[in-house]
């Protein structure tokens, strides 16, 4: 039972963390129809510059806690600037352009940011500056982190306040009527383009905040880290039901659950047959099966009625 | 109110709209009617700047507004009712009516105006929590009526109100139209049942294949021989 | 179609590289194997030594390593002014770059058979070093690596084939005694479906279990992953001792902190990819008290090794980085086969380099008849307040060989005195006092079998 526990912390706190990613691509899959594949290195991009900007402030004498402050806002910053660049320079051009175009430009401009990365960062791993205090709890036989349990809280907080955006704030009214008919939201006076670029920056930025968690979870960062990510963020997206927040969140964190209890039970499951190597199939077999039931996953609206 | 001085519109290499010219005055209704692929829908389009004109001019209220952001149009005072109507299927009619007033920043204005959509259309009232989606069609209508009221505009752009509904629907409609109308709003009118158009209508214009060619008081046209013939089906 | 065009850039380029470096030495005779002695001046034939490693990307440092390892060689054989065949030898090393690719191992491994090099030094890498093996195979040419220590190399069946490192089976053999000796009882084994982790998982799960070790869990990631707290919560419930990894300090670092989130108590141990500075950079305080193995022995702790450092640090200004003690008897071993030959020759000196018995700087060389170094060494060390520390070697010197034998011969004794001791029982048991005589026969074939067990001993003794 204690170990139970343990693989449902396990899967929660990486669930969290593919939700928020999972929010990023929806957020402009639900908008504009396009899958932007280069959001997994935005949440990349993020993680580096917090390293370097953090750690520089760390060797400067700051306190820590206000380095990483510091550290989030320039990632924030820098990577809500991406997002508008990316939107402006790669997708806009291509607005009304067959839908596979900006797919393989998005593809493209994965492939130029991870290289960007690679040129600025280095190759080799980076270690993540310690950001927070290392506190252990332990409860009914599992063990958990400090860490852990602000990357659960700070999600469910960040979740939260996008809903409340989207769902209670005129900004949010507009993102949702350009998303269901972009012309006639442009009729009742919304710019369509500033709604774009506002769902690219808040993709962005809640995007950078999964990426810091992971540094400071794993306290590692690589120039690759954003294709594994993203693509297991796009999958909960899809679980959920891309074009649908509820759908992402909760795709998301499905998604972690299957995993952890996927690699720790389904050697058991299947008397040794197959081994942790498949906890990936056993989520995009969880994945199929959804969609054959549900082919627009599990909170997605049916297509028909996109107007 | 509205000067349209040799408008053209262009898709591809076809004219869909040959160098009209026409106006509306401020306080009146005028009908624009004729056949299907007259051109009628692009005019209103390009007047609305969905569509860019391939040439000629329109100013509204002495202002030329031909190279205006098509989102900024509204805020001239130009409301367009989109052909097919156009609801938000997935927001709620008090949301589709609210995105109505996007542009507005007086909130207890909006209220007031918000009572008033309730009051030309009570089916919208009652309906007020239900997502545009499920509405029938002539609800749609008056929740697309409602949304353009609601950013108070100068001038009113219906473009085929009519289409799809039940004669009973259509009645309703006309009905909330002619009131807004008594009320002193500027109306530029589509429609393909013409007679019903020309009898709003103070004045009509009548389009063929992109070219305006017949013009004068709604209620000569209505018994002009050629329209009678053409469009009145007698 | 533009790779393909590049790849014939690339041979044109090297073509006149070749060309360049031509130039600069001074005129000498066609290299010619085992040339006759000629009248009044002695010819002098020239030796070319392909060498290849990664002198650019991340593993600079160690190709760098590696080529000065033989370059010390060269100028000492040069210096040494050996005579072969009747002709005086010139070794020349002709320096590649594989940058740690297998495709780019592929090419220069052709570029340098094309050349017409004499032998091959190299490569670096596993990954590089059993693709261009196949080429060198192929043009009969005799490759000794200095590091590659993935058991294929020197699996697939070619001649040419050989290497002075202890391979990856090696490798997991000793860790797996080394498990037991550290008196764990149970493991958990995690690998990274890699060649190099799998292969090297597996022989350590061979040699645990033979040392009485029990497997509680094998689980499995990959060599991208990041996080293992699903299979380390799996592992965690084993309540094992131990936990194995077979794979990279890239994942190695993170998963021992995430033992230590998990608070799972078990030791980590690990092979030469997590037996990097990189690990403890990745692992933070969760890499102390780690274990993890190298191949070969620390360099201080071997009888030349001190006067080797001496000579490269004098001669580089540059401390050893790693495997250029390895690459250095590499060159040795090539230099003595052609002197037993008696031929610069490939096709004449190969058949020597197998009967090689070379005391070099890092072991007594000779090859198993893969091609292997027989009795590798391996040494544990172990992380201790963010150094590693030398904890002991495993396997390797002919002594440690000779005292297994010895173990062996003295067990065989020990059995047999014991069957002595139960024919003698069964003796007194059915003769009840007047079959004293076939109870003397017994007591006698017992008393034969010690003695032919000794003989065993000695003879055994005395092989080594």
């Amino acid at each position: 039972m204690d170990i139970f526990l343990q693989q449902i912390i396990n899967g929660l706190v990486q669930g969290s963390i593919y939700a928020l990613v999972a929010l990023g691509y929806t957020m402009v899959y639900g908008i504009m129809g396009l899958i932007n594949f280069a959001h997994g290195e935005v949440v990349m991009i993020g993680t580096l510059v917090t390293i370097s900007v953090a750690g520089f402030m760390i060797k400067a004498g700051m306190p820590v806690m206000l380095a990483g402050m510091a550290g989030l806002t320039a990632a924030v910053l820098v990577c809500m600037a991406l997002g508008w660049g990316l939107e402006r320079i790669a997708y806009r051009p291509l607005r009304n352009a067959p839908r596979l175009t900006p797919l393989i430009t998005a593809i493209g401009m994965s492939i130029v940011l991870q290289n960007v990365a690679m040129i600025i960062w280095g190759r080799n791993y980076l270690t993540f500056p310690p950001l927070l205090p290392k506190v252990d709890f332990e409860f009914a036989g599992a063990n958990f982190t400090a860490v852990q349990v602000i990357i659960v809280a700070v999600s469910a907080l960040t979740m939260g306040g996008l809903l409340f955006l989207v769902y209670r704030t005129k900004l949010g009214m507009a993102m949702r009527a350009t998303s269901q008919n972009p012309a006639v939201a442009s009729l009742m006076g919304v710019n369509i383009n500033r709604v774009i670029a506002a769902a690219f920056i808040i993709g962005s930025a809640l995007g950078v905040l999964a990426g810091i968690m992971v540094g400071t979870y794993y306290e590692i960062a690589h120039y690759q880290m954003g294709f594994m990510l993203g693509l297991k963020a796009f999958t909960a997206a899809v679980l959920g039901g891309i074009g649908n927040l509820a759908g992402a969140m909760l795709g998301g964190i499905l998604l972690g659950l299957i995993e952890a209890l996927g690699a720790g039970y389904i050697g058991d499951l299947t008397g040794g047959f197959l081994g942790s190597h498949y906890q990936d199939i056993f989520a995009f077999m969880v994945l199929i099966v959804v969609l054959m039931f549900k082919p627009s996953g599990l909170f997605g609206e049916k297509t028909g009625d996109r107007a | 109110m509205l000067e349209v001085t040799g408008l053209r519109v262009a898709y591809g290499g076809i004219q869909a709209v040959r160098s009209i010219t026409f106006h509306v005055n401020e306080g009146e209704m005028v009908a624009l009617i004729g056949a299907n692929g007259a051109g009628k829908t692009s005019t209103l389009k390009a007047i609305a700047r969905v569509l860019d004109a391939a040439g000629g001019d329109v100013h509204f209220c002495g202002e030329k507004v031909t190279l205006v952001a098509p989102h900024d149009m509204i805020r001239k005072g130009i409301a367009l009712v989109p052909e097919g109507r156009g609801v938000f299927p997935r927001l709620s009619v008090a949301e589709n009516l609210a995105m109505g007033a996007f542009v507005r920043d007086d909130k207890a204005e909006i209220a007031n105006d918000l009572e008033r959509m309730y009051g030309y259309f009570p089916r919208l009232k009652e309906r007020e929590t239900q997502l545009a989606g499920t509405l029938s069609g002539g609800e749609q209508q008056m929740l697309a009526i409602g949304r353009a009221l609601m950013s108070r505009p100068k001038l009113l752009l219906l473009d085929e109100p009519s289409m799809g509904l039940a004669p009973l629907m259509v009645q309703k409609i006309f009905e909330v139209i002619r009131i807004v109308a008594a009320e002193g709003m500027t109306i530029l009118l589509i429609e393909q049942n013409a007679k019903l158009a020309l009898q709003t209508s103070q004045r009509g214009y009548v389009m063929e294949s992109g070219e305006i060619t017949l013009t004068g008081e709604s209620a000569q046209l209505l018994n002009d021989p050629k329209v009678r013939a053409a469009y009145l089906g007698e | 179609m533009q790779a393909k065009l590049s790849v014939v850039a690339l041979s044109i380029a090297a073509v006149f590289a070749l060309g360049a470096c031509g130039q600069k030495e001074e005129p000498k005779p066609v290299a010619a194997p085992a040339a006759p002695a000629a009248p009044a001046p002695k010819p002098e034939v020239t030796v070319k030594l392909g060498h290849v490693a990664p002198m650019t990307g991340p593993q600079a440092h160690l190709g760098k390593d590696n080529e000065n390892g033989a370059r010390l060689a060269i100028d000492e054989l040069n210096a040494q002014g050996l005579e072969i065949g009747g002709a005086k030898v010139k070794f020349e090393l002709i320096a590649e770059d594989d940058q740690a690719d297998p495709k780019q191992g592929t090419i220069v491994a052709q570029k340098l058979v094309d050349a017409k090099v004499n032998g091959i030094i190299g490569h670096l890498n596993s990954g590089t070093t059993i693709p261009a093996s196949k080429l060198y195979s192929d043009a009969g040419l005799p490759q000794i690596s200095g590091s590659a220590t993935n058991p294929t190399y020197t699996q697939q069946g070619f001649k040419t084939a050989f290497r002075v490192m202890a391979n990856d089976v090696q490798q997991g053999k000793a860790l797996g005694e080394f498990a037991a000796k550290q008196g764990a009882k149970s493991v958990a084994i995690v690998d990274d479906r890699t060649a190099y982790g799998q292969g090297l998982a597996d022989e350590f799960k061979k040699s645990a279990e033979a040392a009485g070790l029990k497997v509680v869990a094998t689980e499995y990631t990959n060599d991208k992953a990041t996080d293992f707290k699903a299979i380390l919560t799996k592992i965690k419930s084993k309540k094992d001792d131990l936990v194995f990894f077979g794979g990279m300090d890239a994942q190695g670092g993170p998963m021992a902190k995430q033992m230590k989130d998990l608070g799972i108590k078990a030791k980590f141990l690990g092979g030469d990819g997590v037996c990097t500075p990189e690990f403890m950079k990745l692992g933070g305080e969760a890499t102390e008290g780690q274990y993890c193995s190298l191949p070969g022995m620390p360099l201080e702790k071997l009888a030349k090794g001190p006067e080797f450092k001496d000579k490269f640090v004098k001669k580089f200004n540059a401390e050893i980085q790693l495997y250029s003690p390895y690459v250095y008897d590499a060159v040795m071993v090539m230099a003595d086969s052609m002197k037993r030959a008696n031929s610069v020759d490939p096709v004449k000196y190969l058949a020597e380099v197998g009967k090689t018995s070379y005391d070099g700087v890092t072991a007594k060389i000779s090859f198993d008849e893969f091609g292997d170094l027989k009795g590798g060494a391996i040494s544990m060390y172990q992380y201790k307040g963010g150094k590693l520390e030398y904890v002991e070697t495993i396997g390797g010197s002919p002594m440690d060989a000779v005292k297994a034998e010895v173990k062996e011969a003295v067990a065989e004794v020990k059995d047999a005195a014991k069957a002595v001791a139960g024919a003698a029982t069964d003796a007194a048991k059915s003769a009840a006092g007047s079959a004293t005589e076939a109870g003397k026969e017994a007591v006698k074939a017992g008393a034969d079998a010690v003695k032919g067990a000794a003989d065993a001993t000695k003879a055994a003794v005395e092989k080594k």
